[in-house]
């Protein structure tokens, strides 16, 4: 028995010798052992180095114009308040006031003119454009170590400095001295270090960048690639960016734009639909008329839109929505009497832009405090219906033929070329069932009347407050649409629509004034 | 009913494990013979009987304590067995019975005490070699006080250790802190050791607490290694403090059971609930507060017919009632262990029932264990401790962090209790025809879905399976030199699975609704591998040596996956493949750790004691410029009485020791491939057809480096009179470098926060611990123990500018906290509180203001002093979240069999800003409102109580009154009586036989608090948020967490 022990004991000695063997063995592979890979997400360490990589990054970049320009109220479309701060705060559209939801304060501040630099939604709006800057210039700085063949490269870059231009063009005309960024942050130290630009530096760079994409990108693209960025959109890019550096009066900038809009003109690759209220069909995406268009298809795990929740009004769900959730609807961006008021007699536009809720249960359920709430004016051109709960198959128009007609006509008469601008406001006209302008019209005149041309044509495409600022007016405009909102708004603070000139610019993300010292608050605020 | 369940389940689980030892290991059944032994116990010196001393089989654990007259008699299965006599303050003294049945024994008093082994991590040492700041439960002595769980144990006895029930999640752990706001980066939750196997931090959840999910049965010891200098053992890990458990062995000796079983009943504290307005004041406020607004502005806006004629209300719903119940909780453990020279066994399972306080929260609990450890030969010993156990439970509400609602809306999370606080009292709970009222709402209000409704008929089930395993082999290879290899696994599996039927609306949004649900799953596995050489040697002249080198790795894998399904075609069928549109995915993380660390003690002639330890910690969490951290530490201890030149003090001072010891830990806590930029999904559409595409969704940081703590810490420990006076008493002062912090970063740089290493956090602290022994009488016994700690927290520096770092968001997206130089961390920022304006202040200009201010809306300090009152521009620090001093104070007294215990903690100083006042403070008229605001300003006549503004005036000024200021602030000093025992031990001479020890028990936790914390506790807390990463930046918030219940316990422990 005690031998058996002992022998056992000799084995199990050698075992022990063994297992601690195998374990060193382990162990040596220590420095493999920390280098852990994420399986989940892609690390851009390891990202942007092929054709296709890059063109996810680009197809990524174009994702943010979807945030940008959308408008959701639940779901998971994307968006943000830029709709808020472009036609809300103008007088095209206000909202209806529900004293039960007051969750969304700041964004109604935007529209009292009541913004404070801590808004979220200014915030927001910022805080998207910057990260859609990033991811351009991101490709911008990758793109050269990626083998290419030279037309791609030019394509793909051309692509890039388009939307790039396009965010800081938005940026500079919301914020005006914002930071200029045309490299990539690559890590955290660079962030304390970024300064602040000039208004000038920054349509520099926007021109710059527009200019080489005119010349890098094709004039249309194939079917398939519908809803990229094309030549003619970058030289309408150009045009409206010299309308906008200039102030009526000056004749430098207004040239400038002619040459860009007669370049798209004279493409012949654009043309007016036929029928304006068929330009909002989901089946009609990237006509004839579309220069650069938002793309979202209701087909698509989050690429959808969902304007028709944000703009119809307040629980009017089944009516104005179509079979989901009979509460939806948040009675955002509604168009003002004002702008009800400013349609000629017989434009079909009317008709194609606003639709009319008429609420069955009236000061039943529930109590509406707009007065107007029984019969109530909605934003149309994005009504279809969704095919799902939150799912529109809704595009965006950022540029549309009919713009580049006007504002063609528009910087004609700047130049002094008025006779030249009738046929252009008028082929717009004649498309909304009316009769063309009189001629014989002074400058003023004709601009009097381009610039209610303007305003309805592109009702609710977000271009209404810029160009109340192109054009000078928004100060006189928005302190008498101010008093007429008043008159009927009985709950508007006595400090609401107090426009001045300072409030044109938005005041700058208190967010980052306090993060980076480098950033002065504009003026005023 | 339940308790015949509850003893056939007792029967049928007694004899099950018995069935299962029987045929695995065999146990002679031989020891069923005994005798009895008896006799008295004296004072050597004296000649008193001794009472109260204990009487053990030498070997096993099986004995008895003396009598009152100092009497005692034992069975014992041999007369050849050995008697131990143990006694504080006295030498331990072994008698061989040699075939006596009686026995008299004098005991000697001794002056040495702490020869009791602490485990201290990485091995054990005995009390008095410990050099560290260490604090140690040994829930021996603990065992005869009726302690429902481990926590409680824990809780008031460590000074510098807070061990909190901060809500009632049913199933939810406890909370600890240790010492200190050390890491503010990362988490705040130590790091937890059980059997010497560190768990991921995945473990430290609330529910999967070890503290909470080991019964407190199972557990042999609990220490708390307190500050870097205890804690740098455990390297990167350790920096928050580490708690170790070590559970019981089986002892070798006769087969012994145990079982103890509670049943208790949970309900809220009144002064826990925020007074709501009833039916009628409401439908008041509502009528006047238009009233108010058509003065004001002119308007005349109708007043709803529901608000014209308030009187004709009573009290209406009271939705707090509705949603709350007292609550049934049901635990029942059971034991068996024994042993012979080759195999201890230790066997346990136990079974926890509970209810939750509010509706539709439950949590039931099955767990097991087996630890079983063999000798296979003289040099070669194996050991498995293996503990399996499966939950599952109904948790629609958490009292997540946030804001929300307690069921889910459209795509919200669920789960938020705070909001019974807002429905309105004039919606009754059940229509005329005894159906649920679908929709809660009034004119004006939110039309929230009926909550009750909706937490009885929404599923939200959660189950998970827990396995904790640990297997070692030791081999002695010389005398002195061992080594121990172990094998670490901990695997658990959850699947959470809801649903929404269509009769729970939306907000807004009445039923039917389209029905939506969801199925996740977490998984994860950890492996741990240690292999460890010891060597312990005691050399000639008084120097011992013990030296430890261990290298060691741990891997974790983890898997989830979350499906959301939309568009159920009815209520039939509750699992996504009824759902017609499905999303989610699923993920896979991992991380790894590598781990080289040594120790060496030193001691000469028990006087002079040396600790160093290194260890050198390599970990896939950080970038490859920084993934090896090195934490060194050194600690020096000097026992003073084992001078020879003290000797004549030895009849007053038994022991003192004086402790310093430096070490510097680190902290891993933030997450996997933080340091790696991460792209996204985010695509487009072109043609109609997706294109998919991705977008940098974080920031780069190769160079994120470790948190590091450095610490020294001078200690001392005495011992009085017999051991009837013990004091431990420490100082340290710890520097926190690079911490790890979210930082929010300028937006223009395209991302809005990173993860960076950012500057110096200095913590300074005192602890004091005081245990006496008041009174030791035959009868009666009364014992001490108190402590008492104070820390001061300061930042030394942020970043290369230096700008203060803002945290936490309100719900209006401004910054709760703030974090400057020169002061503590995550101090309360917002408006400072003046009055409210008067219509002199509104035709002052000096006065400043807000666009669109009326007398009765707040009057705020203009900190900028711009003239205007601006959000954020006008916040200024308006609280500190810590307190000056905590302290715990325990008392037991023990009469004859009955026994009190007696637990009482509190803090002082400390001030919490109370985050549910952006709903609470809603006085738009949306929300129902506190019964304070009846005090409010309604005008120049009828001004208030000049803290509670008017309803009129803009949205602004409305807005104000939810947004943080240091009204929203309150002191959160208590006094809280945590924990009231009573028990009583039946008699030897009822329990002789076939019974060792029978006693029964009634307690009641979380008894009472004093404090000056309005309608709420003070000490609540969410749990995931002091945890979350970068939680710390914003400490002392109250969210609406699920409330902490008081919990009276009925039952009873046998050990036979």
């Amino acid at each position: 028995m005690k031998i058996l022990m002992t022998k056992k004991f000799d084995t199990m000695k050698m075992k022990i010798f063994l297992s601690s063997l195998i374990i060193g063995i382990v162990l040596t592979g220590c420095s493999d052992f920390l280098n852990q890979n994420p399986e989940s997400f892609t690390s851009s360490s390891t990202f942007y180095k092929n054709k296709s990589q890059i063109d996810e990054a680009l197809n990524g970049a174009y994702s943010g114009l979807q945030t940008l320009y959308g408008a959701s109220l639940g779901g998971n479309a994307p968006s943000s308040a830029f709709w808020a701060m472009t036609e809300e705060r103008s007088d095209n559209t206000t909202f209806e006031y529900n004293n039960a939801n007051r969750g969304f304060l700041q964004r109604e501040d935007i529209d009292y003119f009541l913004v404070t630099p801590d808004n979220n939604f200014t915030q927001g709006v910022w805080q998207d454009i910057y990260s859609g800057i990033e991811q351009c210039n991101t490709i911008l700085d990758r793109i050269d170590n990626v083998d290419l063949s030279s037309a791609d490269h030019d394509q793909i870059v051309g692509q890039t400095e388009f939307i790039r231009a396009l965010y800081y063009f938005n940026l500079v005309r919301l914020w005006g001295n914002v930071p200029l960024l045309t490299k990539a942050i690559t890590s955290p130290d660079q962030t304390d270090k970024i300064e602040q630009a000039k208004p000038s530096a920054v349509y520099q760079q926007i021109i710059s960048d527009a200019k080489d994409a005119a010349s890098k990108l094709p004039a249309t693209w194939s079917a398939s690639n519908a809803g990229r960025v094309t030549k003619g959109a970058a030289h309408t890019l150009l045009g409206e960016v010299y309308m906008t550096m200039d102030q009526p009066g000056n004749t430098d900038n207004y040239n400038k734009a002619i040459a860009e809009f007669k370049k798209v003109i004279q493409s012949g690759t654009y043309s007016l639909m036929s029928n304006y209220s068929a330009l909002w069909d989901p089946q009609n995406k990237n006509n004839s008329e579309s220069v650069f268009e938002i793309q979202y298809s209701s087909s698509t795990q989050a690429s959808y839109s969902s304007y028709i929740y944000e703009f119809a009004p307040l629980f009017s769900g089944y009516t104005t929505i179509g079979s989901f959730s009979p509460s939806s609807g948040d009675g955002r961006n509604i168009p003002t009497r004002n702008m009800l008021g400013t349609y000629e007699n017989g434009d079909q536009r009317k008709d194609a832009s606003i639709a009319w809720f008429v609420d069955p249960d009236v000061n039943t359920n529930p109590p509406y405090y707009e007065v107007q709430h029984d019969s109530l004016a909605y934003v149309q051109k994005y009504a279809a219906k969704p095919s799902e709960q939150f799912k529109q198959n809704v595009d965006f128009y950022v540029y549309r033929y009919a713009q580049v007609l006007l504002w063609y006509a528009e910087a004609l008469n700047e130049v002094g070329k008025t006779s030249q601008a009738y046929s252009y406001v008028n082929k717009v006209r004649k498309r909304a069932g009316l009769n063309g302008l009189t001629t014989g019209m002074s400058q003023s005149q004709f601009r009097t009347a381009v610039y209610h041309e303007e305003r309805v044509e592109s009702a609710f495409e977000d271009h209404r407050w810029f160009q109340l600022i192109r054009t000078g007016r928004a100060v006189n405009v928005m302190n008498a649409n101010g008093t007429e909102q008043k008159t009927y708004q009985t709950w508007l603070s006595p400090a609401s629509y107090d426009v001045q000139k300072y409030k044109l610019l938005y005041p700058l993300p208190i967010h980052d004034t306090q993060l980076n010292a480098n950033l002065k608050q504009n003026p005023g605020w | 009913m339940w308790e015949i369940r509850h003893r056939n389940k007792k029967q049928w689980i007694s004899m099950a494990i018995f069935i299962v030892m029987q045929t695995l290991f065999c146990y002679s059944i031989g020891y069923a013979q005994t005798q009895t032994v008896s006799g008295t116990v004296y004072d050597a010196s004296s000649g008193s009987t001794l009472p109260g001393v204990n009487v053990v089989v030498k070997g096993t654990t099986h004995g008895t304590s003396t009598e009152a007259n100092g009497t005692f008699s034992l069975d014992v299965s041999s007369l050849r067995d050995t008697l131990v006599f143990s006694f504080i303050g006295y030498k331990t003294k072994a008698v061989p019975i040699k075939g006596r049945t009686s026995i008299d024994v004098k005991l000697a008093s001794q002056a040495i005490q702490g020869n009791e082994m602490v485990v201290v991590g990485y091995g054990s040492q005995k009390q008095q070699d410990v050099t560290g700041s260490v604090g140690t439960i040994q829930m021996k002595s603990v065992d005869s006080q009726p302690i429902v769980g481990a926590n409680e144990a824990l809780s008031g006895q460590i000074a510098g250790v807070q061990v909190n029930t901060t809500n009632g999640i049913p199933g939810g752990g406890p909370e600890v802190h240790i010492r200190g706001v050390g890491d503010i980066g990362a988490g705040s939750n130590p790091l937890y050791v059980v059997d010497g196997y560190p768990l991921p931090e995945s473990s430290s959840s609330q529910v999967s607490n070890p503290l909470n999910n080991i019964p407190a049965s199972d557990i042999a010891s609990i220490s708390v290694l307190k500050g870097p200098s205890a804690t740098a053992i455990y390297g990167s890990r350790g920096s928050n403090g580490v708690v170790l458990i070590t559970t019981k062995e089986g002892k070798k000796g006769k087969l012994k059971f145990h079982a103890d079983a509670y049943t208790g009943w949970q309900s809220i504290p009144d002064q826990e609930v925020t007074p709501m307005m009833n039916a009628r004041q409401f439908a008041t406020f509502m009528k006047q507060s238009i009233e108010d607004h058509n003065r004001v502005s002119g308007s005349n806006n109708a007043i709803p017919k529901e608000y014209q004629n308030p009187s004709q209300y009573g009290k209406g719903t009271d939705w707090f009632s509705e949603l709350t119940r007292v609550a049934p909780q049901q635990n029942f453990n059971f034991s068996a262990s024994g042993g012979n020279d080759n195999i201890t066994s230790y066997f346990s399972g136990s079974v926890l029932r509970q209810k939750g306080v509010v509706i539709g929260s439950d949590y039931n609990r099955v767990s097991f264990r087996a630890n079983v450890h063999a000798n296979l030969s003289p040099k070669l010993s194996l050991g498995v401790n293996f503990s399996p156990n499966y939950s599952f439970g109904h948790n629609g509400v958490t009292g997540a962090v946030g804001r929300g609602l307690l069921t889910a809306d459209n795509g919200g999370n669920p789960g938020y209790f705070g909001e019974w606080e807002v429905l309105s009292p004039l919606v009754p709970v059940h229509q005329s025809d005894g159906s649920y009222t679908p929709m809660v709402g009034s004119p004006g209000l939110f039309a929230f879905p009926n909550p009750v409704l909706a937490l009885n008929q929404m599923t939200h089930k959660k189950n998970t399976t827990h396995l904790l395993g640990n297997t070692f082999v030791e081999y002695d290879f010389l005398k002195d030199l061992s080594f121990r290899s172990t094998f670490n696994v901990n695997w658990e599996n959850s699947n959470e699975k809801i649903f929404y039927p269509s009769t729970i609306g939306g907000v807004f949004n009445p039923p039917p609704t389209i029905p939506s649900g969801s199925y996740g799953q977490d998984k994860f596995l950890n492996w741990a591998n240690e292999n460890r050489l010891t060597y312990d040697h005691d050399f000639k002249g008084g120097h011992s040596v013990k030296l430890m080198a261990d290298v060691s790795e741990q891997r974790q894998v983890t898997d989830n996956v979350n499906f959301n399904g939309d568009q159920f075609a009815d209520n039939s069928i509750k699992t996504l493949n009824a759902a017609s549109v499905i999303t989610g995915g699923t993920y896979a993380s991992s991380w790894t750790l590598v781990s080289y660390l040594g120790r060496l003690n030193y001691s000469y002639k028990d006087k002079y004691l040396l600790t160093a330890t290194v260890r050198r910690d390599g970990s896939s969490r950080f970038g490859p410029n920084n993934r090896w951290g090195t934490f060194p530490s050194l600690a020096l201890g000097w026992r003073i009485t084992n001078e020879p030149w003290m000797e004549k003090y030895s009849s007053w001072l038994n022991n003192l020791k004086i402790r310093a010891s430096y070490g510097i830990s680190g902290n891993n806590q933030i997450g996997n491939f933080t340091y790696e930029s991460q792209l996204n999904s985010s695509n487009y559409v072109f043609g109609g057809s997706l294109a998919s595409g991705k977008v940098v969704n974080s920031l780069s940081n190769p160079s994120l480096a470790w948190e590091r703590t450095a610490e020294a810490d001078l200690g001392l420990n005495a011992g009085f009179i017999n051991g009837r006076i013990k004091v431990d008493l420490d100082f340290y002062r710890s520097r926190t470098k690079d911490l790890l912090l979210n930082l929010n970063i300028p937006e223009s740089s395209g991302f809005s926060t990173t993860i960076k290493n950012i500057g110096e956090v200095q913590n300074k602290g005192f602890e004091l611990g005081v245990h006496t022994k008041n009174v030791v009488k035959h009868n009666f016994m009364w014992s001490t123990n108190f402590n008492f700690a104070m820390n001061r927290n300061k930042t030394l520096s942020l970043g290369p500018s230096g700008a203060p770092i803002q945290g936490g968001t309100s719900g209006e997206g401004h910054p709760t906290n703030i974090t400057k130089i020169g002061k503590p961390v995550g101090m309360f920022y917002g408006y400072k509180f003046l009055g409210l304006y008067n219509q002199s202040d509104i035709n002052n200009s000096n006065v400043a203001k807000f666009p669109g201010a009326i007398p009765g809306n707040m009057k705020v300090a203009d900190i900028n002093g711009d003239g205007k009152i601006t959000p954020v521009s006008d916040f200024t620090t308006i609280g500190n979240p810590y307190p000056d001093f905590t302290y715990g104070i325990t008392n037991t007294l023990r009469y004859k069999g009955l026994s009190l215990n007696l637990v009482i903690t509190g803090s002082y100083g400390a001030e919490r800003m109370k985050a549910t006042y952006e709903s609470l403070h809603n006085i738009d008229g949306v929300f129902n409102v506190p019964v304070e605001m009846e005090n409010r300003y309604r005008s120049p006549q009828n001004p208030g109580d000049g803290r509670h503004p008017t309803t009129a005036g803009s949205a602004f000024a409305r807005v104000m009154y939810r947004d943080v200021s240091t009204l929203n602030v309150f002191n959160a000093s208590y006094l809280w009586f945590k924990n009231i025992t009573l028990g009583y031990t039946l008699p030897k001479s009822i329990t002789n036989g076939s019974f060792q020890n029978i006693q029964l028990y009634t307690s009641i936790q979380n008894a009472f608090i004093i404090t000056p914390y309005p309608n709420g506790n003070p000490v609540s807390s969410t749990y995931s948020n002091a945890q979350s990463y970068g939680g710390a930046l914003s400490p002392g918030i109250d969210w609406n967490p699920y409330p902490t219940p008081r919990v009276i316990t009925v039952g009873i422990k046998v050990d036979y």
